[in-house]
């Protein structure tokens, strides 16, 4: 460690600046002016100098890369874990995430939990939860969730496949709604007979919580977890505190975990018993009665010394109307001292029902006891999982036609409803809200494309259905159509023009297209523009825009529009008369939350223009739930009559984007644009006011526009894809022939020995890699299904073996297996990355690239039969390639000196003697997807450059010249390359694909 | 909570040293860094997102999508990630060595995340500690490094951000990048 002297360093900075502008004798010369005979100080500038010039790469990655691994999602969806093919996320926390999955032996669906790996390393323990997991499940009791298997990922991380709950856990619950009295004894007497059931059997549960309740919709209760504690308690003799308090505990701005659910015995770290999950069931009561937790403090020491030392206040201290008797029950199971406790769960099970059957007689239970706990208690919540109610299982295979329906109920929308679902007694009282139900709207529906041109970019469809406005881009250049729908005629609104539309729409009556349009500049804002939607061959008038576009309300007196105010970050809703007079701001929504994510947005006049209806959406993380949520969609309703607004959350399934949400025109839910948690696409999606929520399409694209008509029979879309194929340009031929049909993403490129193609593709999540024939169209197959990310394969010359880079063991290293992808063996190993395996020709060697912390990325080679690895380069070195004749080793090389531009590498394979170092000229940009290859002929060291405009591959002669262009394309992009034996080209090319659909209602 | 508060005023109230807009901000970038995260695992391009194509898009802006918010406030939101960027970093990789030596007192400091171990950072734990004792002396080179390596800004970006010259960003890594590659040698 160097003590810096702050005088100093100024000076030293001065100077090791300016030395590092200057090289050679300059440098020397300038250091020496500079430094006299100041020795100390020079010796520091030399000595940064010199660290400098070692430095390479170091720091160079940004830390986000490097963490993505902590923060992202471990499993993606269509992963595999065993036999189970994960759907998508559902839920994570401290302790690990909760995936809903597809067991692909039983065809059904279950929440796999993936427990994070440090949980247990301990077998000894590990087997204890497994015995105590599977015992309970043994049970079979309705109110335990069932536990179908314990397993370990093939990275080593424990996982529990349980039975999938659909409904809301019960943290949720008492967030989202209020509870009434009937509503917690109900709960609570569900949650007693699964304790009694457990009890009997001997297990305890140890972490009762509001988290570990699932409330199905129907109104039964399930516990989750039990034995899961037994996992995650610290080792004998200290505290038993489960992990997840540990990580709540310290987390900044989080108040407390499972701390306040703990019980004094579970606080002192003694011995815990049944009575310990009294305790639990009482913190639980409690909380539900009054809508808080009984021992409360800033940070989680002060809720054990709550637990421990303070008695608990009256629940009537929190609600009015709190019968005595809950008050007696709740005291009774919150005694400090274990043996004044019930001893049995049973004796609470028969208070809480003798207490349920005395004020049904006096028809109390509708009292509304604890308030909807909302948002603002919510911040002090724990929830950790989360259960969805997510589409049926089905969704994953549904066809555009046959849009899944979530069989959720009306959860959200109860309320005012109490559902008592008496299980295993007598009672039975349920008070749904009455269902009208129409036909949902695209219940059933019918596409058409309406557009095969694959440049169609936005499009809008006028009120009346009639028409459809789109923009296609070619070139450079938009132009704006108008397409009659009936007949399919196509009209050229504005001819080819420089630069870029940025949305258009049909003004609230049709006549006009309102369109957004910049110029080519990246920088250019744009305008609004207006043109008659008949005018044909009018000029487009400029226009002010500044607000969304207005809806009219029925009675043509008034309209409404949002109103954004940008300073501020605010969204308004506003009400005018007709004329634009009278102006008045009716409702107000500061960001995140907004009431309009587009000025295309619609407002919607109910029947009698008594409301308005709108979409709002919420993007900030709701750490309510625990889930870094993305975005809350909701309805609001504002009554210009008597002022109340309502808002009512539409989406318990998290979204990563949402886009276009629009309400349909009956109120009862909305259609838009959004991508699921995890999901790779966009896709159209409706949400209930009932819960419920469904995706209209479920495709390999992503949909980009929604535009519904006036009565919502019809909108457009527009879908996109990109379609990547991996071309064969037959040596000596000048056109390519498209040796793949699929829409997937292919990159890494790799011409194996016999005539295969070998690549990697990630377009369903996980990254794999598949092989192809270069000639005859046939089936792609599957190499590896190890799940995780695998990439860069590379077949050795005797076409034995595969090898490729694999981050399945933690971090990327290089693999090898047999050649059709069995017998894995890890050639590489260590916490540095190993990545870009490349055989050599004799079959003896595998050289990769390698990225030691501090170190610059360099090329090592390995034996491919295993061994120790070799240092082959200094200085940054990248994607190593090996000559045809084996004799010449070449990669991307940056010097790191002076501008640091990359240069070719060439050097003898054998003593590392360089044989030619290349310029590489601008625009070539080289970074770890830059694929570097021989020729087949070993003449030309080869490249893709955007040279003139276009994605071409460029050859460098390896004796010295020019670059010389090898291919000619004239679009798409080069995503990946290789080389065939016989000088045949294959390359993976891709272009966006995109076109404008309409899709009609077919339900009435 | 966050969630209904206006990220404006958070900023601001960060800016003057509210530390509970610090606690509410942090959920939400740390959200963001986590979309991030997950867009360069897909290896996904950032940017294309629902938000980009309306009618005029430019008002409506997601966190990141910077253009609206003022440029003191982009500063402070990047001066907010690339210190949330950092804790998480440095607490995992205390963790992971704690876990490494047998200590049964795991800890982990941040409630959502779940850690894996991907063993390719460099020794964050030192440069953390490294970085500290930068600050003391160069407040300026630090926050460069923290913007440029912990927030994963350009250097066009840094110098935005930090109102300072593009040569002067690239000075202050060279020389930062200099020494902090030495202390972690020594």
């Amino acid at each position: 460690m160097n003590e810096i002297d702050p005088q100093n360093w100024q000076r030293v900075k001065e100077i090791f600046q300016g030395a590092l502008e200057r090289k050679g004798s300059e440098r020397e010369s300038f250091l020496e002016q500079e430094c006299g005979d100041q020795t100390a100080l020079r010796s520091e500038v030399e000595s940064l100098l010199r660290s400098y010039e070692v430095a390479g790469s170091f720091m160079e990655s940004p830390a986000v890369a490097q963490a993505a691994d902590t923060l992202a999602p471990k499993l993606n969806p269509g992963q595999r874990v065993k036999h189970y093919q994960i759907v998508n996320l559902i839920g994570e926390g401290g302790m690990g995430e909760v995936y809903l999955a597809t067991d692909t032996i039983l065809g059904r669906r279950v929440a796999l939990k993936v427990l994070p790996e440090f949980v247990s390393k301990d077998p000894d323990r590990l087997r204890r939860f497994t015995q105590e997991a599977r015992a309970a499940s043994r049970l079979s009791h309705p109110n335990v969730c069932v536990v179908h298997e314990i397993g370990e990922t093939d990275d080593g991380r424990p996982f529990i496949a349980m039975e999938y709950v659909e409904g809301m856990t019960l943290r949720q619950r008492m967030k989202n709604q209020g509870m009434k009295l009937g509503d917690v004894l109900d709960i609570g007497i569900q949650i007693a007979d699964a304790l009694t059931a457990a009890h009997e059997a001997g297990i305890v549960h140890r972490d009762i919580k509001p988290e570990n309740i699932v409330i199905r919709p129907e109104g039964y209760v399930k516990v989750l977890d039990f034995g899961l504690a037994k996992l995650t308690e610290r080792h004998k003799g200290a505290m038993h505190v489960t992990m997840s308090t540990l990580l709540f505990d310290s987390s900044p701005g989080t108040v407390i975990g499972t701390a306040a659910y703990m019980s004094p015995e579970q606080a002192r770290g003694v011995a815990v018993d049944e009575r310990t999950d009294i305790w639990g069931l009482g913190v639980v009561l409690y909380e539900m009665a009054s809508g808080y937790p009984p021992f409360t403090g800033e940070t989680a020491t002060d809720v054990v010394v709550a637990i421990v030392e303070r008695e608990q206040p009256p629940i009537s201290r929190h609600v009015e109307g709190v019968p005595p008797e809950l008050e007696r029950i709740v005291k009774k199971a919150l005694r400090k001292d274990k043996n004044e406790r019930y001893q049995i769960v049973k004796e609470l099970a028969i208070d809480l029902r003798s207490l349920r059957k005395d004020l049904e007689m006096n028809s109390m239970l509708d009292r509304s006891v604890a308030p909807a706990t909302g948002s603002e208690y919510a911040r002090a919540s724990t929830g950790r999982d989360k259960i969805v109610e997510t589409d049926e299982l089905k969704a994953a295979q549904t066809t555009i036609h046959e849009p899944v329906r979530s069989n959720s109920r009306p959860w959200l929308a109860v309320a005012a409803a109490v559902v008592i679902a008496a299980i295993g007694f007598g009672v039975y009282k349920l008070l749904t809200r009455s269902e009208p139900k129409g036909p949902v709207p695209f219940e059933r529906f019918d596409v058409t494309k309406l557009t095969t041109n694959g440049i169609s970019l936005l499009a809008g469809m006028s009120p009346d259905g009639k028409y459809v406005t789109y923009v296609t881009s070619e070139g450079g250049k938009s132009t704006l159509w108008l397409r009659q729908v009936a007949i399919n005629s196509n009209v050229q609104l504005i001819p080819p023009r420089e630069g870029r539309y940025l949305g258009v729409a049909f003004s609230p009556d049709g006549s006009f297209i309102y369109f957004g349009f910049a110029g080519s500049d990246r920088n250019d804002a744009g305008q609004v523009y207006k043109l008659p939607t008949l005018g044909i061959g009018a000029v487009p008038t400029r226009i002010d825009l500044p607000d969304g576009l207005p809806s009219i309300s029925h009675d043509k007196k008034r309209m409404a529009f949002i109103r954004y105010d940008r300073a501020n970050q605010r969204d308004y809703l506003v009400v005018a008369n007709a004329d634009g007079s009278g102006e008045q701001i009716v409702a107000t929504r500061n960001w995140p939350e907004r009431l309009a994510l587009d000025l295309l947005t619609k407002v919607r006049w109910t029947a009698g223009d008594k409301s308005l209806l709108l979409p709002t959406v919420n993007s900030a993380p709701s750490s309510s739930n625990g889930i870094s949520s993305n975005y809350t969609v909701a309805i609001f309703e504002k009554n210009l009559v008597s002022g109340a607004e309502q808002t009512i959350p539409l989406n318990l399934q998290e979204f990563d984007d949402v886009g276009r949400v629009t309400v349909l025109p009956d109120g009862n839910g909305i259609i838009m644009l959004a991508k699921a948690y995890g999901a790779s696409f966009v896709q159209v999606w409706q949400l209930f006011r009932d819960g419920s929520i469904r995706s209209l399409t479920n495709d390999l694209s992503d949909y980009r526009e929604l535009s519904l008509d006036a009565d919502a029979s019809s909108f457009v879309t527009v879908q996109a894809q990109v379609v990547a194929k991996v071309w064969m340009l037959p040596k000596g031929e000048t056109k390519p022939v498209a040796i793949t049909s699929g829409t997937s993403r292919y990159y890494d490129l790799f011409a194996a020995p016999d005539a295969k193609i070998v690549y990697a593709s990630d377009a369903s999540g996980s990254a794999d890699i598949f092989e192809i024939a270069s000639v005859g169209g046939s089936e792609a197959r599957q190499l590896t299904s190890e799940g995780r990310r695998n990439y860069a394969p590379a077949v050795s010359p005797d076409n034995r073996y595969l090898a490729f880079h694999s981050n399945r063991a933690g971090v990327f290293q290089i693999w090898r297996t047999e050649r059709d992808g069995t017998l894995p063996k890890q050639l590489t190993f260590g916490s540095s990355e190993s990545t870009w395996p490349s055989f050599s020709p004799d079959g003896k060697w595998i050289v990769f690239q390698h990225f030691e912390p501090g170190e610059p990325f360099s090329i090592w080679r390995v034996p491919v039969e295993g061994g120790t690895p070799q240092r082959i380069t200094e200085g940054v070195s990248i994607r190593p390639t090996i000559s045809p004749d084996g004799k010449l080793l070449a990669f991307w090389y940056n010097d790191q000196q002076g501008n640091s531009s990359w240069k070719l590498k060439v050097v003898q394979f054998e003593g590392g003697a360089t044989f030619n170092v290349f310029d590489v000229p601008p625009p070539v940009e080289v970074n770890w997807d830059s694929p570097l290859h021989w020729s087949s002929d070993g003449r030309y060291l080869t490249y893709v450059d955007h040279r003139g405009g276009f994605d071409n591959i460029w050859g460098q002669p390896i004796e010295g010249g020019e670059p010389r262009q090898l291919t000619h394309f004239e679009e798409g992009k080069i995503l990946s390359f290789d080389w065939m034996k016989d000088g045949s080209l294959v390359a993976s090319r891709g272009v966006i694909m995109s076109d404008v659909v309409l899709i009609s209602d077919a339900t009435q | 909570m966050a969630s209904q508060a206006n990220i404006t005023e958070l900023l601001s109230g960060y800016a003057r040293g509210d530390k509970e807009a610090l606690d509410q901000l942090m959920p939400i970038v740390y959200d963001e860094l986590r979309r991030q995260a997950a867009r360069y695992l897909r290896r996904e391009q950032a940017g294309h997102t629902l938000q980009t194509t309306a009618l005029i898009h430019e008002a409506y802006v997601r966190l990141v999508d910077q253009r609206n918010v003022q440029w003191q406030n982009r500063a402070h939101f990047f001066g907010i990630a690339a210190q949330l960027m950092r804790r998480i970093l440095v607490d995992h990789a205390r963790t992971k060595k704690r876990v490494k030596r047998g200590g049964s007192d795991v800890r982990v400091s941040l409630g959502d995340a779940t850690v894996a171990v991907k063993g390719q950072d460099l020794d964050v734990v030192a440069l953390d500690e490294a970085l500290e004792r930068l600050a003391r002396i160069d407040e300026q080179q630090s926050r460069v490094v923290e913007l440029r390596f912990f927030s994963g800004l350009t250097v066009e970006e840094t110098a935005e951000v930090m109102g300072i010259s593009k040569a002067t960003v690239k000075r202050d890594w060279s020389m930062a990048k200099a020494w902090l590659h030495r202390e972690l040698s020594e």
